[in-house]
């Protein structure tokens, strides 16, 4: 079985065409500020193509001349209220264009980092966190299951049965009771046993010796014999199994420190007060500046 | 609703690296870490506009040409302090106005590049097939004047490759429609430039006022609904969201009287936004139970059935954190993270319509049954709609038909073997019924190993009546504790070992797993039916319990404090011969 889920960010259309606007308009007040005058909108014959290329990638075909009209019209009147917005101070203490603007500005920080590592770099990071490359131990199992609940089979019963299936004298395939999960599985990481029985299961049997009926553990299903019939231990991969993984790794940890580093720089450049709020138990003041 | 308005600063790559079992910070604070990761995640973004930022970094000869530009590109590539000191020069240049005209707008370069760029790279990045599956996927936000619903996610089977060949649509006119046969064209075009499939997958009809599954009159037309309009939805949309955060969508008590368990987590106040109150004759074209029957209704008409979808659960969350469990509720959106308040907060108001903090469902997942977990397998297995919906538990479901399943095959150590080798899965169709033979049902669930016991099956049938009408009926099929159905056929509830003090309940009741075949004992040939199971769980406590000894807070008698998590699963259809 695979769990899942669907995460979904971002959405009510009215905010998409406010944030939008912000982003678009954004980049295009500060790029061209100087260039038209205040009360003048120019689309120019690369804005007009970018609109095309955008409708053209959305709609597989080229706008027909009454799209492109309208593509232009809409651009326009975005730019008029988006300025007249900005004019009367509608972007200020808008959560959602300063989320959305601190999000891009993180973007920008992530792409400062963004450079491909070299092999030597990538080993290197993998030697230096042996743990997250290494693959888990893996184990082949059989259970036998009892349910939980008014049919619980006593303590005894259960010994006397771990004793028969190590005698040979009991067989596991019609001992117990059916379980949905199955009882024989192969070559699972621990990992895996976790997500099926629980992490006390995994767990335990983590620590199995192979070969024997073990047991009784308990599971949320409840309570089993186990014989681990094989146990392969973790160990380091080679380096071209996981070269995807550090790289995505590396990338990251390179990103976590650029975004760090570029916002102590930038936050250094602002005195910063904080007031204490009417009531509060104690006083916080921090100044920031170098 | 934007996850980035609402605080939440955890972004794309942020969330896959929860859903693999990442410990992270939240946008709180708090640390957060899944006590069990996912294997599949779905980031579903809008497409938005990074400016020209990408290009600046990514080395294009145009830029490299700039001096400037050379300069920037190569303390990038020098790394570290050197990448930071680039991008601090860029931002100073652009407070000062001094940033180069050149760099600008790039000639022949093509400007803009879009969000779904970012969110392609950040999938390709994480997807690793055999271990963790990451979809490229968008939300198409289509919420028709003045605020109805009819969001549908596209998934898409492909990688990045062939997905950037296209844009995500949008819902603004001229770029984008909120109408979903434009949505379907969008989609058919995406097939025929790349070759590759995609599919889309609507939620919360619950908030349509009734757009979402019309009965008769296609809403955004005006017109009958078409034989065409069937078609290409049943093509397009073969699994609807059943459960997610704004409420569960299996059924209303208005539409199922008889149900007992019609009812949970109903969010049936108006539309998206409350512009728009509910009447009770929208909810038909609102929920899954109903929509199923209407579909048999349309398929008589038009030969097609437009509604012949699976059902899957997500969160439908903004906050990075997909936690839909009651003990790991992180609310919709960033600013309704874990507060001492956040059950009383006014979640929405419109007028005299609102929904409080607390009306937050803690659903859902989607459980799919895939060969493995690769982006192809779980697609394919989403687009024959063998999935399962769940309000939160990972219950293991498994639901078949067939017409000769016998009560030796749920005592089978394997039934899933006899389950394909005599019938069909969820999501498949039963013909041709052998003479004088009715349905049998081989259905299956095994608990949440860290969650609640099981109630009880039930097998939900929906059926088309001689005269056309609408018809439904729950069979309990098997339960726990050996319990007796009274005189009048109701089976007793199953208790409630939950204490609210505590947030803390007992498997003392319920069972660990049920396995029955089940016959339906009125089936008429000649008649459409829709049959899907329904899992209900022993009541646990919910998040509001959680929240309330968590941060001894003492909430109004309103606010439930536990319920009955539960699973649907995808229907099996039977259509009479000719």
């Amino acid at each position: 079985m695979t769990s899942a889920v669907l995460t979904k960010l971002l959405r009510e259309p009215l905010l998409h065409f406010l944030v939008i606007g912000a982003a678009l308009f954004g980049v295009y007040q500060w790029t061209t500020g100087d260039e038209a005058a205040p009360d003048e909108i120019v689309v120019s014959a690369g804005q007009i193509a970018s609109l095309q290329a955008i409708f053209s990638q959305t709609w597989q075909r080229p706008p027909t001349s009454s799209e492109r009209e309208a593509l232009i019209a809409d651009y326009i009147r975005d730019e008029v209220l988006y300025r007249e917005g900005v004019a009367m101070g509608l972007d200020r203490d808008d959560v959602i264009v300063r989320r959305r603007i601190r999000q891009k500005m993180e973007f920008v920080a992530d792409l400062s980092a963004d450079v491909q590592p070299t092999d030597a770099e990538l080993k290197a990071f993998v030697a230096d966190h042996p743990d997250r490359f290494s693959g888990e131990p893996r184990v082949s199992f059989t259970q036998v299951y009892f349910p939980a609940g008014a049919q619980t089979a006593n303590e005894a019963e259960v010994e006397r049965l771990r004793l028969a299936l190590n005698a040979g004298t009991a067989d596991a395939s019609t001992a117990g009771s059916p379980l949905l999960a199955g009882s024989d599985f192969r070559d699972l990481a621990i990992s895996d046993v976790a997500q099926t029985f629980g992490t006390d299961f995994a767990a335990w049997i983590d620590k199995a010796t192979p070969g024997t009926w073990q047991g009784p553990v308990t599971s949320g299903y409840g309570t089993h014999l186990v014989r681990v019939s094989e146990r392969v231990e973790a160990r380091q991969l080679p380096f071209e199994q996981v070269r995807d993984a550090a790289r995505r790794e590396w990338l990251h940890a390179r990103k976590v420190v650029a975004a760090h580093a570029l916002y102590e720089e930038l936050r250094s450049r602002y005195v910063i007060k904080v007031e204490d709020l009417p009531g509060a138990p104690s006083a916080t003041v921090v100044g920031a500046a170098q | 609703m934007d996850a980035g308005a609402f605080g939440n600063r955890l972004g794309f790559e942020d969330a896959y690296r929860f859903a693999r079992g990442e410990e992270l910070t939240a946008s709180g604070g708090e640390r957060v870490k899944l006590s069990r990761p996912l294997d599949f995640l779905v980031i579903a973004d809008h497409s938005d506009n990074m400016g020209f930022f990408p290009a600046l970094f990514s080395g294009k000869p145009e830029m490299l040409a700039d001096p400037t530009g050379r300069k920037w590109y190569d303390m990038v590539q020098a790394g570290g302090q050197e990448g930071v000191k680039a991008a601090l020069e860029i931002i100073d240049n652009f407070s000062r106005g001094t940033f180069p005209p050149a760099l600008q707008f790039l000639p022949g370069s093509d400007g803009y590049s879009s969000t779904w760029d970012q969110i392609i790279a950040a999938a390709e990045k994480y997807n690793e097939p055999g271990h963790f599956t990451a979809f490229i996927g968008y939300e198409w936000t289509s919420q028709v004047p003045p605020g109805n619903n009819l969001h549908r996610v596209v998934i898409y089977r492909d990688g990045g490759d062939k997905a950037v060949q296209t844009l995500p649509f949008t819902t603004y006119p001229p770029q984008g429609s909120t109408t979903p046969e434009d949505l379907w064209k969008h989609l058919q075009a995406y097939e025929d430039k790349t070759g590759g499939r995609v599919l889309a997958i609507a939620h919360n009809g619950n908030l349509s006022n009734a757009w979402m599954f019309p009965t008769e009159t296609n809403p955004a037309t005006g017109q009958p609904l078409s034989a065409e309009y069937a078609k290409t939805r049943a093509h397009w949309e073969p699994l609807y969201e059943a459960t997610q955060i704004k409420g569960d969508g299996e059924t209303h008590q208005y539409l199922s009287p008889n149900d007992e368990f019609a009812g949970y987590e109903l969010w049936d106040k108006g539309n998206l936004n409350l512009s728009e109150a509910k009447k009770p004759e929208m909810l038909q074209s609102e929920y899954a139970r109903s929509a199923l029957q209407i579909g048999l209704q349309l398929e008589a008409k038009l030969g097609t059935n437009p509604y012949k979808f699976g059902m899957i659960g997500s969160t439908d969350s903004h906050t990075s954190l997909a936690t839909a469990e009651e003990d790991n509720f992180f609310g919709k959106h960033s600013g309704a993270e874990p507060t001492p308040t956040r059950f009383e907060h006014e979640f929405m108001r419109n007028g005299d319509l609102f929904l409080t903090g607390w009306q937050q469902v803690s659903s859902g997942y989607a459980g799919v049954w895939a060969t493995e977990n690769t982006r192809e397998a779980i697609w394919d297995a989403m687009r024959r709609k063998e999935v399962y919906a769940t309000t939160g538990p990972r219950m293991l479901v498994r639901f078949f038909g067939g017409w000769d399943f016998a009560e030796a095959d749920a005592q089978s150590r394997n039934p899933a073997f006899a389950g394909y080798g005599k019938g069909v899965p969820m999501g498949g169709d039963l013909r041709a019924a052998p003479a004088g033979k009715s349905p049998t049902f081989l259905v299956a669930a095994l608990k949440d190993p860290i969650g609640g016991n099981l109630d009880r099956i039930q097998i939900v049938k929906g059926w088309i009546d001689a005269a056309g009408a609408r018809q439904e009926k729950v069979y309990d099929v098997v339960w726990s504790d050996e319990r007796v159905p009274g005189a009048d056929g109701k089976l007793p509830a199953v208790g409630n070992t939950v204490d609210v003090a505590t947030a803390t309940w007992t498997n003392t009741i319920g069972a660990s797993e049920l396995i029955k075949t089940w016959t339906d004992p009125e089936f008429d040939p000649a008649l459409r039916a829709v049959y899907y199971a329904r899992v209900l769980e022993i009541p646990t406590p919910r998040w509001t319990a959680y929240d309330a000894v968590r941060f001894g807070v003492k909430m109004p008698p309103e606010v439930p404090m536990f319920g009955q998590e539960r699973a649907y699963t995808s229907p099996i259809w039977y259509t009479p011969e000719g």
